[in-house]
């Protein structure tokens, strides 16, 4: 007989037995309301939205430069990413993005900036996906030196368990010439997890 | 009757079971729905929490003329109370604006811990918008902002829109529409 009781956190039981006047207080009346309490406090516990960010402020210079020429499409600034532990399938991870960008080097079309994200990105790595809304087309068209702040929303569907990486990547798609971009002033990634 | 005051400083991470044979006193029961009581007070403290505030005029601030920094904008914030160290709170700001005059403007979510005490201000990270907007039509322009602020001193935060002259004071900037929105996550 457990003297104590965690919770198992994984069913959410519809009904709680409730103790009628005079009835008997044993432990077989007792405890199973007390499980279900501690089940349902578990479950709740589990389910709680976590915030994840990654934020970084400069203001002079650039904390990334990328220089590509033609159809490129590359993971950025290798340190500008928001790992979420503990994923599983089926998790909804909602996620926000501010950037400053600017083009120095480069013609039209413009770059187009994705958040993406990558499942089990410290196990067997899924593929990196665009997240669904997190897009953002044609920064610095003309090549000068226009700054252009940026702002994206997205929600990710885990499909694999384990850590979940969300980062941006760019593309070049179109450009024949050699593109820099030059992230500028702040740069902002937050995740907020959604348990199953 | 015996009054409880859940404990909502920590989680509780098991509750005892009754068996068999024990006597049933307060002593015994109770202990066991104090702590489902302190599990749900925890609950209820860490879950995010969303604040918005919403405001239209025409304009709402009809005269700013200001160069300090970190200074929010009339009736563009959120207060929330009960914020402790460690806490970590979610900001977005839209806001529309026109400037008639003046030079480069800078944006941001402005975060002031402890506002009715001792009041320690800053900018959110990752979300600042400097030296952009020379404006100087009616034609407005629309801000939007998405950072993050750590608690770092208890009592009641506020969040607010502002707005710093980089290099001419006395720019005249109408704010027309500016919607602040808060997630507070506490610290587990």
């Amino acid at each position: 007989m457990p003297t104590n009781y965690a919770g198992v956190g994984i069913t959410f039981p519809s009904t709680v037995t409730i103790i009628a006047d005079g009835e008997d207080l044993s432990e077989r009346v007792l405890a199973p309301g007390i499980r279900t309490l501690a089940d349902m406090s578990a479950y709740l516990y589990r389910k709680l939205p976590l915030l994840y960010d990654y934020t970084n402020d400069i203001t002079s210079g650039f904390i990334y430069t990328y220089a590509g020429a033609g159809a490129d499409e590359t993971t950025i600034a290798a340190g500008v990413k928001v790992d979420v532990p503990g994923c599983v399938i089926g998790d909804k991870i909602s996620v926000f993005g501010y950037f400053s960008a600017t083009r120095v080097i480069g013609g039209n079309p413009g770059i187009d900036m994705y958040m993406d994200a990558i499942d089990d990105a410290l196990g067997t790595p899924g593929t990196r996906t665009h997240i669904p809304g997190a897009h953002f087309g044609d920064i610095g068209t003309t090549g000068a030196s226009n700054t252009d702040q940026n702002s994206l929303v997205g929600t990710w569907t885990v499909a694999k368990a384990g850590t979940t990486r969300i980062c941006y990547t760019f593309n070049t798609v179109g450009s024949t010439s050699q593109d820099t971009l030059v992230l500028d002033e702040s740069v902002c990634i937050i995740a907020i997890r959604y348990p199953l | 009757m015996t009054v409880y005051t859940p404990d909502s400083s920590a989680w509780i991470t098991d509750i005892p079971i009754i068996i068999d044979g024990d006597k049933r006193k307060a002593s015994v029961i109770q202990p066991m729905y104090q702590k489902s009581a302190d599990r749900f007070a925890y609950l209820n403290r860490v879950y995010p929490k969303e604040s918005i505030n919403n405001q239209t005029g025409n304009p709402l601030t009809p005269t700013y003329n200001s160069s300090t920094p970190w200074a929010i904008e009339p009736n563009s914030y959120i207060d929330i109370p009960n914020c402790a160290v460690g806490d970590q709170i979610v900001g977005k700001v839209n806001a529309t604006i026109t400037s008639t005059n003046g030079t480069t403007l800078s944006y941001f979510i402005v975060g002031i811990d402890d506002v009715s005490g001792t009041p320690h201000s800053g900018r959110f990270s990752g979300c600042q918008n400097m030296s952009h907007g020379v404006y100087y039509s009616n034609n407005g322009f629309y801000i939007k902002l998405f950072g993050v602020w750590t608690v770092a001193h208890a009592g009641t935060t506020r969040v607010g829109f502002g707005v710093a002259e980089s290099f001419s004071p006395g720019t005249h900037l109408d704010v027309y529409e500016v919607t602040v929105k808060t997630v507070l996550f506490s610290k587990l």
